[in-house]
């Protein structure tokens, strides 16, 4: 009799554990998670961010909270998620400034720390000039270049930014000189190209797609494989024979190590919130071209864009000599 | 540079006459202050051989032209206010005894937050802060009144208010993720 | 025709009880949010955003925008009672305002700061709604060297208006500068000053440095005291003040408001510098120069208008050209981009009834304001009745939370400690501590302005003289600064001179 009731108590407890402990590993995510951008609030790293999060909740149970941590050009952020601990708690957004400074920067910690996530969108960059220069296509462009190198006045990034790789690229292709000034960030970037400091630019459509409708600039071509839906009269450069298609790209990231499962739940609960129509649309209005994909496909990404960027960067001596590879 | 030179012109003309012995030795302390951080400045500006090889000539727009002028300007200015307390002094001059203890409190206040930074990482935000409130606020409380237990229960419980209160506020509402 | 649709969009707005709790609601956030300490205007438009999302657009617009004018004035509130400015644009109000406080009239204070920004807040919405055009016109054909000049002319005019020594208060900006330098050069991405630091790389934020050197620096000066470390701290006074008296400061508030709207519609400048130069203004204009400092109501007027014209001011660029002219904007545009709007020369011609919208929630959001300060007055004055030792323990730690709030990291609360230090020591030196905050904003705008200026001019320094904008901002300046030299030398013209050039 005793040892019945012993037995019984014992197996009690012993399905109760393990009843308890089955619960805990289904039961991620037990408390909010974190999303770092590493950019401030109100950029399009951080609204792309936000909507995602918005959506998610409702399918992980448990909030999904933006983080801005920023600084040293994005470095900041990507530090703080590579010494997180990889729990699947802290998820970072990055683009493709983390690549650039992985290269540049010997403080900013190298993509073998990150395991990529969720593939989201792609932004293109584009090429713009100023409407009153007279310039309507490339082939003008580059020829005002040729016949006198450095005199169109062109405003970038800083080193290192995006529209910086856009340029570079521009220039490489066509062989060309042009007089790069820095501004810091696309908001004044802008503004320079409307107040006519600058004569041309190369800024993500997004951002002067209604400076191209008011006329002040004109958008010579888009660095994409389909024309942009924002400007649908501007051909891509593939399309005028060029192949040059470039754009910041929008990459979930976690630090290396954390459990598949809990990558697994991640991961399907961020797809499912980017494959949402409303969310897709929001995207495709504000100029990125969405295809969403899982750990794979933004395995892939990176490794492609870090073939197009290296060389870029290592031509322009941008790469620190402790990072040449 | 023309401006700079008018402008400390400018500003030394205007400086008020008299100054007495203690304002002498502050302007002497503060003039030695500024020094320190245009020798660390310019320490800083040297030993950066990248910032160097990028500026070029020296007053080109590069990246060391505005530091430089700053940390010539702060050398000068320093080195104006060194002469000007000195000056003042000439006339006889016998120092009262610093009073140390003044600061005790202040300096007191800056380890605690060190410390408080540093046991939040491995305490949590509550408790480390808990502690830290209760700490101060026992006390700054020793002398209010004597009346022992009633005043460390205030303490305390004020302690724990402050800390609900910034953790609500700023984790609940603000969703900044303390540690 | 644009009236029209305002007072349409006014009138949709007051009719409807849900959207005015909404504007209530957002509001009071907004003001408790713009006096923590460490919680900007910008945190608090991005912390509340997802509330936003799932409102219809009209009612989104109301509440952002009510959360933005109300931290406005929430900043001036911590500014004044505990000499933190709780958002960088209160980063003058302190100067006059904690003084008043200490002197027990923290109450008027209060007050006196509340009527400034309703008036600023109104005069602001009026040059929006009336000039708009021709200021998005003037504001979008200035280039890099006015902006520099904008910058040397705000340096120039606070240098003087910083109390008895400006020797004294330019080598505290000339710090200032210094360390507005620590990081990567925005121009060649160069690192300086960041002596291999990881911490040093990120550079000093604005907040961060504002909540160690009026923050930590005032506690610890309140706590090294002599013998008995906590002086009985001064009543608030009881809030009260006679309308009149505000209505005698109108000069100083008129001018104030058009500083702000002015300057607040130059994209990239921001309203720091619309109330350092409203400040400054008021401080050389006055009759009673030397009561800046110590408690002059006029030096909590101005720059109170000042900032809340200039979110009018700083709006225009925003919504006729598309271009966010500073952090809280930049914001702004991403909510509405959230629900769809794209702000922009476009969105002028096709979607009139969008600004009118905008222009009737800031209207609202103003009046708000001001029902809601004059609410709160009483709750705050009892607060701030509790006994020293916990209101310093509170600050302390509201230091500490708010450094780490700002980019979530724990290299900020160490920086802000330094600064609290610095600031300690400045007190004990006798240097006044406000230029190192102004030359940390300033000097950065009026370096990369001068460097990319003279990038594009080749070289040249004539950029400068020979674009007509520049040219007058610089000669300004130049006026400002040989000033009190013309007069000093007049004066001194019978003394011997014993300090020669």
């Amino acid at each position: 009799m005793k040892v019945r009731k012993v037995a019984l108590l014992l197996s009690l407890i012993v399905f109760g554990m393990g009843g308890v402990v089955g619960a805990q590993a289904q039961s991620f995510p037990k408390k909010a998670i974190s999303l770092v951008v590493v950019w401030p609030a109100g950029g399009s790293h951080d609204i792309a961010a936000r909507m995602v999060a918005e959506n998610i909740d409702k399918s992980l149970g448990e909030p999904v909270v933006i983080t801005n941590v920023t600084g040293a050009a994005g470095s900041n952020g990507m530090r703080h998620v590579a010494q997180a601990e990889p729990d699947g708690y802290t998820i970072g957004l990055m683009g493709m400034h983390a690549l650039v400074q992985s290269f540049m920067n010997p403080n900013a910690p190298s993509l073998d720390s990150f395991e990529p996530l969720v593939f989201m969108a792609q932004e293109p960059g584009s090429l713009q000039v100023r409407s009153d220069l007279g310039i309507n296509n490339i082939e003008e462009y580059v020829q005002k270049l040729k016949d006198s190198p450095g005199s169109l006045i062109h405003g970038n990034d800083a080193m290192g930014g995006n529209t910086f790789v856009y340029t570079k690229l521009l220039e490489e292709y066509f062989d060309v000189e042009l007089t790069k000034v820095p501004y810091p960030g696309h908001a004044a970037n802008t503004g320079a190209l409307v107040s006519g400091e600058i004569e041309s630019a190369a800024m993500p459509v997004s951002t002067i797609a209604q400076h191209h409708e008011a006329g002040t600039v004109k958008t010579l071509g888009v660095m994409a494989e389909e024309r942009s839906s924002l400007l649908p009269d501007v051909p891509t450069f593939k399309e005028q024979g060029h192949n040059l298609v470039s754009g910041d790209y929008y990459i979930f990231f976690m630090p290396k190590g954390v459990p598949d499962e809990v990558a697994q739940t991640l991961e399907s609960a961020f797809l499912k919130a980017i494959q949402n129509p409303a969310l897709q649309q929001r995207m495709e209005d504000m100029g990125m071209t969405s295809s969403p994909g899982g750990r794979d496909i933004a395995r892939q990404v990176l490794a492609e864009q870090e073939a197009i960027i290296y060389p870029i960067l290592l031509n322009g001596d941008l790469v620190h000599e402790s990072l040449i590879k | 540079m023309a401006l700079l030179a008018i402008a400390m012109t400018n500003r030394v003309i205007s400086e008020p006459e008299v100054t007495s012995s203690d304002q002498a030795v502050q302007d002497i302390l503060a003039g030695m202050f500024f020094l320190f951080w245009a020798a660390l400045g310019g320490y800083g500006l040297v030993s950066n051989d990248q910032l160097l090889a990028s500026q070029g000539s020296m007053l080109s727009a590069g990246p060391a032209l505005i530091p430089g002028l700053t940390l010539a300007g702060l050398c000068v200015g320093g080195v104006l206010l060194l002469l000007k307390g000195a000056w003042s002094i000439r006339a006889g001059y016998s120092p009262d005894r610093p009073n140390w203890h003044q600061h005790g409190y202040a300096v007191a206040m800056v380890i605690s937050l060190l410390a408080l930074v540093g046991s939040m990482q491995a305490a949590g935000f509550l408790i480390s802060t808990f502690l830290f409130c209760s700490g101060w606020l026992l006390t700054l409380s020793r002398r209010i009144a004597r009346e022992g237990l009633r005043v460390i229960g205030i303490a305390i419980s004020c302690a724990a208010l402050i800390s609900c209160v910034i953790y609500l506020v700023f984790v609940e509402l603000v969703k900044v993720p303390l540690p | 025709m644009i009236i029209n649709e305002f007072l349409a969009a006014l009138l949709s707005i007051l009719s409807s009880p849900e959207a005015l709790m909404m504007a209530l609601f957002a509001v009071t956030l907004g003001v408790i949010l713009g006096a923590l300490p460490g919680i900007s205007s910008t945190m608090a438009i991005a912390v509340l955003l997802p509330v936003t999302f799932g409102m219809e657009t009209q009612l989104a617009i109301l509440f952002l925008l009510g959360v933005f004018i109300s931290s406005v004035y929430g900043g001036s509130i911590s500014a004044i009672l505990i000499n933190i400015p709780g958002t960088p644009a209160a980063m003058v109000t302190q100067l006059d305002g904690y003084p008043m406080c200490k002197a027990g009239l923290g109450g008027q204070a209060l007050k006196y700061a509340l009527y400034a920004s309703t008036v600023g807040g109104v005069i602001g919405i009026v040059l929006l709604i009336v000039i708009s055009p021709w200021m998005a016109k003037a504001a979008g054909s200035m280039r890099s060297p006015e902006f520099a000049a904008i910058a040397a002319l705000g340096l120039v005019m606070l240098a003087f208006a910083s109390g008895k020594s400006p020797l004294r208060g330019v080598l505290v900006g000339l710090l200032g500068l210094m360390c507005g330098m620590i990081g990567f050069d925005t121009v060649t991405d160069v690192e300086r000053f960041t002596y291999n630091s990881v911490t040093m790389q990120g550079g000093v934020d604005i907040v961060t440095m504002m909540l160690g050197i009026f923050g930590l620096s005032e506690v610890m000066k309140n706590l090294a005291g002599a013998s008995n470390p906590i002086h009985g701290k001064p009543g608030m006074g009881n809030a009260k003040l006679p309308i009149w008296r505000v209505l005698a400061r109108w000069k100083a508030a008129i001018r104030g408001s058009l500083v702000g709207a002015l300057i607040g519609c130059v994209p990239a400048i921001g309203s720091s510098i619309a109330v350092s130069v409203a400040y400054a203004q008021e401080a050389r204009l006055s009759k009673d120069k030397d009561s800046f400092g110590k408690g002059n109501p006029d030096g909590v007027v101005a720059p109170e208008a000042a900032n809340s014209s200039s979110i009018g001011g700083s709006l225009i660029p925003m919504m006729t050209l598309g271009i966010p002219g500073d952090t809280v904007t930049a914001v702004l545009m991403g909510a509405l981009l959230m629900h769809g709007l794209r702000p922009g020369p476009m969105l002028f011609t096709n979607n009139p009834e969008f600004f009118a919208s905008v222009y009737a929630a800031l209207l609202i959001g103003v009046v708000a304001t001001l029902i809601v300060g004059l609410l709160l007055a009483r709750w705050i004055v009892k607060i701030m009745g509790l006994p020293p030792r916990i209101l310093l323990t509170g600050i302390a730690v509201l230091c500490v939370v708010g450094s780490f709030a700002i980019r979530n990291s724990i290299s900020d609360v160490f920086i802000m400690v330094f600064f609290g230090v610095i600031g300690y020591i400045l007190h004990l030196l006798r240097l006044p501590a406000a230029p190192l905050a102004f030359g940390l904003i300033l000097g950065p705008i009026l370096e990369e302005n001068l460097r990319r200026s003279l990038l594009i001019s080749r070289g040249s320094w004539s950029v400068f003289i020979e674009r007509p904008l520049s040219l007058g901002i610089l000669t300004v300046t130049l006026l400002v600064l040989l000033l009190p030299m013309l007069s000093a030398l007049c004066r001194r013209w019978s003394n011997s001179m014993r300090r020669t050039a």
